[in-house]
């Protein structure tokens, strides 16, 4: 369909009643009476999303309850019950470090993307020539297998051999190379960079799509009442995007606190525990250590301390902007 | 007269596309230097790539295919490219059709413990993969599962859906109600309405689920290395994980087959951009 | 009725997914007797490659019935598969164990592995194996078969130290030397190339200085980093490290590096020289040799070997055992040394190597070296990890810190002290 075509859908749909200042504030919906057609469309999502988390939760738990570091799980589940995984994580001061290095990390891996993607998003929202294949390229980092995105980044900031430090010397940068992974006050953000390529996409897609569920109609409200571009993008784009906003933040968030291959291939967790993220952590615990116990542990109460945060968000603090996620 | 203001239309609106389109091809150049970089070192030899003086423009520099040629003769490409095809399309029409049912049931109706639905889609993506790998081995162990796509199916779209279910459901809340209720007064079932005006409407939010479904699904190391046991199984990110030995690493077929790897995606992703434009101009009516 | 025709056309749709992608193979067969599934991640490795075909065929041969399907895994994976199979019990029926020097220990203690002690009475393998077979023990119990080990050798670059004016280095004093030569080059070849990273393979590198200048950093269950000997020799491997090497390589960059003709000097295993003469450009692959390290002792590893899990059942049982046997006899053992063109732990089976001047050093290393890290310690290969991230903080101190090699190993001594961790 061309842009044209589409113009004069537009135009025939367009209702002079829909031209208010600021009609994009999601009205509260009514819904249908009857829950139980609700309940078996909700059904196969809950059973399965909601049944492989439970079976997760409770077998991790019943694990970090016992004291066996390591064995078949017949017999480590028949062990007697036991509180020292919890204790050995919770008295541990590495934990805690963990837990603010994952802070960092998740903030900068879904900050930088955010703003990457929104960006993009917005730009790739005007019409321009070539639309269908520039956004189609943007997303490409995003498919390129996590593997191959790991050693290629590892290459790419080598601190003698790649090219960053080389295209960092030629422009006159940097008369040193920079030893990115190796050097503690750089390696969390050496960390955080192909992290963040790899995300982007996903925010420039989601706000891409979110973009296109605001109506022209509503921006051409707006203009009409005289409003500006950067009031237009206040008052009509970002209320609009909000929701969209939310999920993917908070999923990009789930993710970055989740990842842990690029940080395991390129540092480790070092140098000296400088990136050792919860994720790494639990990783070093579990098939370092072979201490699945405390590694399960310490998966559970992360768990719990996200779970409340989640729900501290979902009840109280944004209890009126989230009526359109939850 | 006309004809003048028309022309001067035209030429401030051409102004601003080209600054758009400049800044689009700027951004677009910078931020795919990293897979620039992995297409050079498919077709490099290493030392021109790990190097005091990398060929970052590789004018007279010896490229060659031959790791292209290597991939497709000696690994089992193909194979991998078809299980990952098998795993990719079942997880994305199921995770579709599940996270479509469950958004309209959050958005259109009134559901007992509403919150507690909400609560589990977000909190399904948290533990990371370390933890889930034994639990989900058990769980596809205990169902007989074990080594085929189907358990991969399954397991991805217990992974896709929270997000997409939630993502659909911010999408039909922007859908004024009046709609669904028109359609059902014109005869349509609760499914007609949510069939024939719903998703029309809402074409762009299910083209970014379905892409984040293909991406999720193609690119699944976590699920695939944990489940699938036989080489005949093996998905394309095991097949790049398997590239890379204890001693032995052939790095330009390993770029070589990550190169590839894309492909496939990018056809998705190019397929999809039609819808990724406004579904309520589209539809007609917006609230 | 519209709620039951929703319910259907849900199930419906539901299903029409599922079988849409049934499953398309058969599950990997464990129940069948007449089925032994074996676990590497060695089957693309150069020679190995070649080895495992011959290996099965040879045993489905001397078996009728017996189909062996080998379950490959990544190597990056391997443990992490490996450990979560053998606790749902759905391991392999043999496992190629990997650096068992750290993971035999584990996995022992944890009850996986079956007892072989009885097995091997009946094998002539307790009694010609040399010492390091004990890695594969635990308890005083043999848990396994030793497959490889093998002595490090020094790669070099003919080319380079010619120009540089030096000729193969024989002492560690003739080492820094020749750093010292080929730094004075003018172009871009770096001297020596380390593993830089945070793995094992860091701490590795350096130890192999120590053991090979006949420095003991443990004695007596006792931690000694302060030895005189022990901060003299890591003090090289700092300077070497620090000064005449890339920064950051990991392992495969390291190796890289000496590949591409970007490093003159590096020590690896012998393994690795099937790589180097495979895939190095043909203008270079015949400067890229191998000779004795500059020590005065062969500094050693082990590298891989066989065990079987616990809880088969019988037949499979001795079944298993009997490929173990079988893997490990001269003729096999003969095949994996030409093969992969490195030495193996059965005495004699690497005699062929002695034949090419090249592999000839490769043999004499294996046979004469001293294991970094001995079998004995097993305080320390138990809890080999947290030594690692102990040790590793100080050795990333020597390489990127400026207080004297001294002073930082003490610091090491009281830190390994502290975490209650002993050899």
């Amino acid at each position: 369909m061309s842009i044209t075509e589409r113009q004069n859908k537009y135009d025939v749909a367009h209702t002079p009643g829909n031209s208010k200042a600021q009609p994009v504030r999601r009205r509260k919906m009514r819904k249908a009476n009857s829950p139980w057609i609700g309940v078996a469309l909700m059904a196969p999502t809950m059973l399965w999303v909601g049944g492989t988390l439970v079976f997760a939760v409770v077998l991790l738990l019943s694990l970090s309850l016992r004291d066996v570091g390591l064995g078949p799980l017949d017999k480590v589940l028949a062990a007697p019950l036991s509180l020292v995984n919890y204790a050995e994580v919770l008295t541990n001061a590495d934990t805690w470090r963990s837990f603010g290095i994952s802070v960092v990390y998740v903030a900068g891996s879904t900050a930088i993307p955010f703003a990457i993607g929104l960006g993009t998003a917005l730009l790739l929202n005007q019409k321009m020539p070539g639309q269908r294949l520039l956004r189609t390229l943007v997303l490409v980092p995003w498919a390129v297998p996590g593997v191959t995105a790991t050693i290629a980044f590892m290459w790419m900031m080598a601190p003698t051999y790649g090219v960053v430090n080389y295209i960092l010397r030629t422009l006159g940068i940097i008369s040193t190379d920079i030893n990115w992974f190796a050097d503690d006050s750089l390696a969390l953000l050496a960390v955080i960079a192909p992290t963040s390529w790899k995300a982007f996409p996903f925010f420039t897609l989601m706000l891409l799509a979110g973009l296109q569920s605001v109506g022209k109609e509503q921006y051409e409200a707006a203009s009409m009442d005289g409003a500006g571009k950067l009031l237009k993008f206040r008052y009509v784009t970002l209320p609009a995007l909000s929701p969209f906003i939310f999920i993917s933040v908070i999923f990009n968030m789930m993710y970055a606190f989740r990842e842990f291959d690029f940080i395991y291939a390129s540092t480790r967790g070092g140098p000296a525990g400088a990136t050792e993220t919860i994720a790494v952590r639990i990783y070093n615990q579990a098939f370092e250590r072979f201490d699945l116990g405390s590694a399960a542990a310490l998966g559970i109460l992360t768990f719990a301390l996200i779970g409340a945060v989640v729900f501290f968000l979902v009840r109280k603090k944004f209890k009126g902007s989230l009526e359109g996620v939850l | 007269m006309t004809v003048a203001i028309a022309t001067r239309r035209n030429k401030i609106q051409k102004f601003r596309l080209n600054w758009a389109f400049v800044t689009t091809i700027v951004v677009t150049v910078v931020l795919l230097f990293p897979v620039y970089w992995m297409f050079l070192t498919a077709v490099l030899p290493t030392s021109a790539v790990l190097s005091r003086t990398p060929a970052v423009i590789p004018i007279g520099q010896p490229l060659s295919l031959d790791a292209v040629k290597g991939v497709l003769t000696e690994t089992s490409i193909l194979s991998w490219f078809a299980r990952s095809a098998v795993v990719t399309i079942g997880a994305s029409v199921l995770s579709a059709v599940l996270s479509i049912f469950a958004a309209f049931a959050m958005s259109r109706f009134i559901l007992p413990g509403s919150k507690a639905v909400g609560f589990t889609l977000l909190m399904g993506r948290v533990l990371p993969g370390t933890l889930l790998a034994l639990p989900f081995f058990v769980l596809f162990q205990t169902m007989g599962l074990l080594d085929t796509s189907t358990s991969v199916i399954l397991a991805n779209t217990a992974a896709i859906t929270p997000f997409t279910a939630l993502m659909m459901k911010s999408y039909f809340d922007g859908i004024p109600r009046e709609l669904d209720e028109a359609a059902m007064v014109d005869g349509c079932s609760r499914l007609g309405a949510l069939w024939r005006v719903l998703l029309p409407v809402s074409i762009p939010g299910v083209a970014a689920c379905v892409g984040f479904a293909a991406t999720s699904a193609w690119t699944d190391l976590l699920f695939s290395r944990t489940l699938l046991i036989s080489q005949e199984q093996w998905t394309i990110p095991m097949g790049i994980a398997s590239m890379i030995g204890d001693v032995n690493v052939n790095w330009n077929q390993l770029m070589a087959v990550g190169a590839l790897s894309i492909l496939p995606v990018l056809v998705v992703y190019w397929f999809l951009q039609p819808h990724l434009v406004s579904g309520m101009t589209a539809g007609g009516v917006k609230g | 009725m519209r709620r039951r025709e929703l319910i259907v056309a849900g199930a419906a749709i539901l299903a029409g997914g599922l079988t849409a992608c049934v499953p398309t193979a058969s599950a990997n067969g464990r129940g069948g007797d007449s089925v032994l599934t074996i676990s590497t991640w060695t089957a693309k490795e150069p020679g190995l490659k070649d080895w495992w075909p011959q290996l099965i065929a040879g045993f489905e041969a001397e078996h009728g019935g017996v189909t062996v399907r080998l379950r490959e895994i990544a190597y990056a994976d391997y443990q992490q598969q490996i450990t979560t199979q053998l606790m749902a019990g759905a391991a392999p029926d043999v496992v190629h164990v990997p650096t068992p020097t750290t993971t035999l220990p584990v996995w022992a203690e944890a009850g996986f592995l079956l007892d072989m002690d009885d097995f091997l009475a009946g094998t002539d393998i307790l009694g010609s194996w040399p010492s390091t077979q004990k890695v594969m023990a635990w308890g005083g119990r043999n848990y396994g078969v030793l497959l490889v080990d093998y002595g490090y050798v020094m790669f070099y670059n003919e080319a380079v130290l010619a120009a540089a004016g030096v000729s193969v280095p024989e002492t560690p004093e003739e080492l820094l030397l020749a750093a010292q030569r080929v730094a004075a080059l003018s172009g871009d070849v770096k001297p020596f190339a380390i593993a830089a990273d945070n793995s094992a393979n860091f701490i590795r590198d350096a130890l192999v200085f120590t053991t090979g200048m006949d420095a003991q950093w443990a004695s007596d269950g006792k931690w000694a980093f302060s030895d005189p000997g022990v901060v003299k020799a890591l003090d090289l491997w700092r300077t070497l490290g620090r000064d005449y090497a890339p920064q950051g390589t990991d392992i495969a960059q390291k190796r890289e590096a000496f590949l591409t003709g970007n490093v003159a000097m590096m020590i690896e295993g012998p393994f690795y020289q099937a790589t180097v003469k495979k895939t190095a450009s043909a203008s270079l692959v015949d400067s890229l040799q191998i000779a004795k390290t500059p020590f005065a002792i062969s500094p050693g590893d082990v590298s891989h070997g066989f065990s079987v899990p616990q809880g088969l059942d019988a037949t499979k049982e001795a079944l298993a055992l009997d490929f173990v046997k079988f893997a490990t006899s001269m003729p096999m053992m003969e095949a994996y040394s030409q093969l992969v063109g490195s030495p193996v732990t059965r005495p004699g089976a690497a005699a062929a190597l002695l034949d090419d001047e090249q592999r000839a050093v490769m043999a004499n290393v294996a046979e004469n070296m001293t294991p970094i890290i001995d079998p004995s310690m097993e305080g320390l290969r138990l809890h080999y990890f947290d030594f690692t991230q102990i040790a590793g903080t100080s050795f990333h101190k020597l390489l990127m810190g400026t207080d004297d090699t001294g002073t930082i190993l003490a610091e090491l001594q009281s830190e390994l002290e502290k975490a209650g961790i002993t050899p």
